[in-house]
């Protein structure tokens, strides 16, 4: 194989590292100096610029009470943020989102309505600006426009009423050393809400989370702003991930929504019925994934194998009362997987075969 | 079995002559490249569990030169403190770094600024952004690769190199 394009190394950085590399491009990047050079300097390059975007979120993960609420958070850190990181465009073309951000207050009504017209694709700035606002007043309306934003994108009835129990149910928790995994798990339990995390993230500790008589909104927002992550309601589902998985609209990126299968039946289709009408509720980690189908295929009559290069795999999934086709979807898509028709069975299958 | 050959570390002996001539390099001293490896190498391997073998070497080549990046950042924030008189808070710890970013960055021509800000201060893809500029995404994807370099070689002029 020839030496990787300059814009192949652009597009792995997009589609999250090495990890998307094809087989020939690993072979070749074993043994190509030039190339494993190219790539350590593009990849080093952008986590020194991802790293200094204005956000200390590994500073503030340190600790945050957020009975202290998040308008109290770090105002002197945002204030050095914003000091020592201005942008480094000479001059930036105003638009609703930045009078929204920095504008005059009589301004900010009408940027905030025009915002909400641009809809999906003016969430990946204002999560970015988050960090840049902790510790303002603002910070609280940036959660807001963003939830209100968030809430405009689909008015499905089962996404209403999680989005309900979001907003008006109140807890009290407080973790030590805890994993952004286990804090989600003890909100899972709490709510009885389906809380998913992504499962390709590794996420450190965080020394110390507490929330007091806070609402479930509030205290995911606050625990996805100091993991950098965020969240939405999809399928009935709370689905935490990175914001360039959840709102980016390239397709290589982005988390995706559906599975092989619907494009190869009809919604009418026997199988197609019974996916969409079986609930299942599973609790299972790190199981291998022959046995997550044969659980599956015996709990609801469908039958579910795994392909052949997904053999050695292991799942974990926790969730309650959720139709078989999303379970599918939530297990496989953020992991790289489909899920086909072949015959009379579903086979999970990694989509690069 | 081949995981935990990289997880244990053991996994990393066939890139080690590779990455001493690249801390070579980057370092221009044997000493400093000898430091740079066994930075290189702790910190693969508390990653390595993440990393899918076949691409180990330019994952290994990935993390030391971001190391090298960082101990030019950490020389900045010795020198800085060293010359002021009282250090300041914690919080403002990473304020030379970003700094030197700044001006690498102000140092670009404004088309390379753009893109770079577009992709890592917006999270924007290089689709998204070819979208937005209305050029087709391998352009963008181009003029990107090439911000990134430039802007690699202005930061690592920028940082400051004497040993302290």
């Amino acid at each position: 194989m020839s030496c990787l394009a300059e814009d192949r190394f652009i597009e792995l950085l997009d589609q999250g590292g090495l990890e998307a590399t094809k087989p020939g491009e690993r072979a070749h990047l074993e043994s190509c100096e030039a190339c494993r050079d190219s790539w350590a300097g593009v990849a080093a390059a952008a986590e020194v610029l991802a790293e200094a975007r204005p956000r200390s979120a590994g500073r503030a993960a340190r600790w945050i009470p957020l009975g202290a609420a998040a308008a109290m958070l770090l105002v002197v850190l945002g204030v050095i943020a914003t000091r020592s990181m201005p942008s480094p465009l000479p001059t930036p073309k105003p638009d609703p989102v930045a009078i929204f951000l920095d504008g005059p207050a009589v301004e900010r009504a009408a940027a905030r309505a025009e915002i909400l017209k641009l809809g999906r694709q003016a969430i990946p700035g204002l999560v970015a600006a988050r960090a840049r606002f902790q510790g303002s007043p603002r910070f609280k309306d940036l959660q807001a426009l963003l939830w209100d934003l968030k809430s405009a994108l689909r008015q499905d009835a089962r996404d209403e009423r999680v989005r309900r129990t979001l907003e008006t149910r109140k807890l009290d928790l407080s973790f030590q050393g805890a994993g952004a995994q286990n804090i989600l798990a003890f909100i899972n339990d709490f709510s009885a809400l389906n809380v998913l995390l992504d499962p390709t993230l590794k996420l450190g500790a965080i020394d110390t989370f507490s929330a007091e008589n806070q609402t479930l909104r509030e205290t995911l927002e606050i625990l996805c702003f100091v993991t950098g992550l965020d969240f939405d309601v999809r399928n009935g589902v709370v689905v935490v991930s990175t914001p360039l998985r959840l709102w980016s609209t390239d397709p290589k990126v982005a988390l995706r929504t559906s599975n092989l299968w619907r494009t190869q039946v009809s919604e009418t289709d026997a199988t197609a019925r019974k996916l969409s009408t079986v609930l299942m509720t599973i609790d299972m980690q790190q199981t291998p994934l022959s046995t997550f189908c044969d659980f599956l295929t015996e709990h609801s009559g469908v039958k579910i194998r795994t392909g052949a290069a997904l053999g050695s795999e292991v799942v974990g999934v926790r969730i309650h009362d959720l139709t078989l086709d999303h379970l599918l979807e939530f297990v496989t898509l953020p992991r790289g997987w489909d899920v086909r028709i072949e015959g009379d069975e579903l086979v999970i299958f990694k989509r690069e075969e | 079995m081949e995981g935990n050959r990289v997880a244990d570390g053991a996994g990393f002996a066939p890139y080690l002559d590779g990455l001493h001539a690249a801390a070579r390099r980057l370092t221009a001293s044997d000493h400093e490249a000898e430091d740079l490896v066994q930075d290189c190498l702790a910190s693969a391997v508390r990653g390595a569990a993440r990393v899918r073998v076949g691409v180990l070497g330019a994952w290994l080549h990935q993390i030391l030169r971001r190391r090298w990046y960082d101990v030019l950042r950490r020389r900045g924030l010795e020198r800085k403190y060293r010359d002021a008189e009282r250090p300041r808070a914690t919080a403002d710890a990473e304020a030379p770094g970003h700094e030197v970013v700044r001006r690498a960055l102000a140092a670009l021509d404004a088309e390379s600024r753009r893109v770079l800000e577009m992709r890592f201060f917006q999270s924007r893809t290089s689709v998204e952004i070819a979208r937005e500029l209305k050029r087709p995404a391998g352009t963008v994807r181009s003029q990107l690769f090439h911000a990134l370099r430039k802007f690699e070689s202005e930061f690592t002029r920028l940082c400051p190199k004497e040993t302290l």
